[in-house]
């Protein structure tokens, strides 16, 4: 029976670090961890899909970059569940940045908005919105998500990527 | 007048006994800022040939324009010099209060060249330096320094101190603070030993703190940092937030997952049971209490108590590359011993990821044979390694070749390639084959292999400030550049690195427009971090370390790594060099003369 590793928050919120659940696709491995322990559910799926925020790693490797739920596993495979890694490396995502203080940047920039994430700049209209943050371990980021149009899109966009700009160590 | 500074630094020559008192030029100050780059340009000055255990040999003791205000994060100071590990220029930094301190006491550094006689330590307060013996103290672990010293000056002294590694001028030893933070890397406490100079005792008033050029613009840019920093959804966030909670250490079940966790000296990529020396496993068995540094709301630092032999054992650096240097890298994850051995190299005085590497090369040596020494030891020995971690500061035995650093002793039994060097310095606790990013930040790191010039794990690992994968090469010469010159910027300020998990340029700049009074641009900070990195670059150059010096380990380039996450996968060095050396405009790790002008670096560095 395949072995679930449960990290951070999905620890307590099923009470140990480790469980064994029927299934031969990470899929159906999923559905019968949430069959036994229901607040998971809300944690781990967006409707059908696994949420995005949530990182499924079967032997190191994210399920996204394999077969996502369909991703077959053995009588001994183990999952390692974190509390959620966006996937994808969309160069419009951005980490560290909470939706308050981009909202402010485009103020500064001669933004107006227009609605609820969306402002018009001169030459330009972004969107963003944020996205579910970004887990791994006991770590989480907020995520947003960035878009820009228009005729000077491409200029503000590198005015957006250096106010964006952060590191860590 | 740029505000922010105490507008004086002292040079002290402790061959001479003399202390003369200097004001920063001005142009300085706006292309270096200070802390790092100010330390960095000083050291340049000071030329690029000097060995590095001269009495001729600079050593920087510096803080930044924010150091000591109630910017958040401001308790870092820097400890800049040419490194006896490596002969490039080095900087090192610790927390704690000993920056804001030596604001406060009336200095931006204190430059330090001769060497004395005897031990001496130096007493800095109300604007003065003093130099007093210090031969009571020589022989004595940083803690107990810091314990006399403190007794004889006051609770509210600071002292940072060097151990008798330091002393023994084993290359890479440390400064220790009395808030146990280390300015770890480089040698830069050899350095300190090689001038008989034990400690540093900072005296210094709160009410000496420098106040904003434009108070106005500061009320609004420190609440925009706090608001960010304190936001929930960050990972900066108090007590809530995944570094607060769990410090640095929060990183071990996390890269050994991936695959990115160097173990048994690298020959492995994850170890069973790193999460018995991880944060999260800290925190439940054996954390005592969340300290913090100077104006710094995150606490991420751990007092720990570990127990050896029935003997209980506090202090306070649990820190994620140390608990992998004496625990994973050395083939165990003993949660005590692995402390015991973090709390020795502090006492000693020594770099926790040198003496952890120097421990891991010597237990491949031993049990490949490359060693046959009576004090060889293999791997998960923990008893054995305490005993060479005190054998290296002493040099006894074995120690005494492995005091010379990992790499150098390697090189002495015929096998170079055990060591896992760049430029001589050993590396840090992240896998380049299961992090590839990390590949190319250690291999054009100027101080050697470094997490802390370009950390890619940042956006490979956390999606900051955009995610990449780990796995892939392409766009990591790119990233990289931006994290050295970001981080170049910061380490003048000096904030620490865990401020840029919450801002970036745009909080950077406000922050120092306020203080500096001048309007200051997202554009302009990227431009000075490009120009302190060319800077050290340039040194390297004129040091000897020309075309050629930007590589890795041989093992992260033809053994792949065997663990999941990254299996089967080596580092891709050379496509990265390439798109990084394009990036930089560097002619194969050179800085052109061109790009040195554009720069400003060549007018105002080497023509003064």
């Amino acid at each position: 029976m395949p072995k679930v590793n449960l990290y951070a928050t999905f620890r307590d919120l099923v009470g140990k670090g480790q469980v064994q659940v029927e299934g031969r696709t990470v899929g159906e491995v999923l559905e019968a961890l949430i069959k036994a322990y229901p607040a998971l559910r809300e944690e781990l799926f967006e409707g059908e899909d696994l949420a995005e925020r949530v990182s499924v790693f079967l032997e190191g490797r994210d399920v996204r970059y394999l077969n996502g739920l369909a991703t077959p596993l053995t009588e001994e495979a183990t999952l390692d569940l974190f509390p959620p890694v966006a996937g994808g490396t969309f160069a419009q995502r951005f980490g560290a940045l909470p939706a308050w203080l981009l909202e402010r940047y485009l103020r500064e920039w001669g933004g107006r908005k227009l609605e609820e994430g969306v402002y018009a700049l001169p030459g330009a209209r972004v969107r963003f919105a944020e996205v579910e943050p970004l887990r791994v371990g006991s770590l989480s980021l907020p995520q947003i998500e960035v878009a820009v149009e228009g005729e000077a899109a491409e200029a503000w966009f590198g005015r957006l990527h250096l106010a964006a700009a952060r590191g860590g160590g | 007048m740029l505000g922010g500074y105490a507008h004086k630094l002292a040079r002290i020559n402790l061959s001479t006994g003399q202390v003369e008192y200097f004001a920063p030029d001005p142009k300085d100050l706006e292309m270096y800022v200070g802390g790092r780059g100010l330390g960095v340009k000083y050291v340049f000055e000071n030329g690029p040939k000097v060995d590095p255990f001269s009495p001729d040999n600079l050593l920087c003791i510096m803080n930044g324009p924010l150091s000591g205000t109630r910017a958040k994060m401001s308790g870092r100071l820097a400890v800049v010099t040419k490194s006896p590990l490596t002969g490039t220029v080095t900087d090192s930094h610790m927390g704690g209060w000993t920056a804001a301190k030596l604001k406060w006491a009336g200095f931006d550094g204190l430059l330090i060249r001769g060497a004395s006689d005897k031990p001496v330590y130096l007493l800095v307060k109300d604007g003065e330096v003093s130099i007093h013996d210090a031969s009571d103290l020589w022989g004595k672990t940083t803690h107990e320094v810091h314990r006399i010293l403190r007794e004889r000056h006051g609770e509210d002294a600071d002292v940072m101190a060097i151990g008798p590694a330091g002393e023994n001028l084993v290359r890479f030893a440390n400064w220790i603070n009395n808030d146990e933070r280390a300015a770890g890397r480089g040698g830069t406490g050899a350095v300190a030993g090689s001038k008989k100079l034990k400690a540093i005792v900072v005296v210094g008033k709160q009410e000496n703190m420098p106040q904003p050029k434009d108070p106005e613009l500061w009320r609004e840019a420190d609440r925009l940092a706090s608001a960010t920093i304190n936001d929930p959804k960050n990972v900066t966030a108090p007590k809530k937030g995944g570094l607060s909670l769990y410090g640095t250490n929060v990183l071990m079940n996390i890269t050994n997952v991936m695959g990115a966790l160097p173990t048994f000296n690298a020959q492995h990529t994850c170890i069973d049971g790193a999460e018995k020396i991880s944060g999260e496993y800290i925190r439940e068995h054996r954390l005592i209490k969340d300290n913090t540094c100077h104006a710094c709301p995150v606490a991420c630092k751990k007092m720990v108590e570990v127990h050896i032999n029935g003997k209980a054992i506090r202090f306070e650096s649990y820190e994620y590359e140390s608990a992998w240097a004496l625990g994973a890298h050395s083939g165990h994850t003993d949660t005590d011993w692995t402390g015991y051995a973090i709390y020795l190299c502090n006492a000693y005085g020594m770099d926790t990821i040198e003496t952890g590497n120097a421990i891991a090369v010597l237990m491949e040596a031993t049990e490949k044979g490359y060693y046959q020494g009576p004090d060889g030891i293999r791997f998960g020995d923990k008893e054995g390694e305490a005993r060479l971690i005190e054998a290296i500061a002493l040099r006894k035995g074995v120690g005494d070749g492995l005091a010379e650093g990992p790499a150098r002793w390697a090189k002495s039994i015929g096998h170079p390639e055990i060591a896992l060097e760049v430029k001589g310095q050993s590396i840090p606790a992240y896998d380049p084959r299961g992090l590839k990013g990390m590949g190319i930040a250690y291999a054009t790191s100027n101080r050697g292999a470094c997490h802390l010039r370009a950390y890619t794990p940042a956006s490979e690992i956390l999606g900051v400030p955009y995610k990449t994968d780990p796995l892939a090469w392409e766009g990591k010469g790119k990233l990289t550049k931006l994290f050295q010159d970001l981080s170049a910027f910061t380490d003048s300020l000096d904030l620490c690195k865990f401020s840029q998990f919450a801002e970036g340029p745009e909080e950077y700049a406000k922050q120092l427009s306020a203080y500096w009074g001048r309007p200051v641009t997202p554009e302009e900070i990227l431009l000075i971090g490009e120009r302190i990195y060319n800077l050290e670059r340039y040194y390297n150059n004129l040091a000897g370390w020309a075309e050629g010096s930007d590589y890795l380990p041989e093992r992260f380039l033809k053994e792949p790594s065997d663990c999941a996450g990254s299996k089967g996968q080596l580092t891709e060095l050379d496509l990265m060099l390439q798109e990084y050396y394009q990036e930089r405009g560097w002619d194969k790790g050179v800085v052109p003369p061109a790009k040195l002008q554009a720069l400003g670096i060549l007018s105002a560095a080497a023509d003064d």
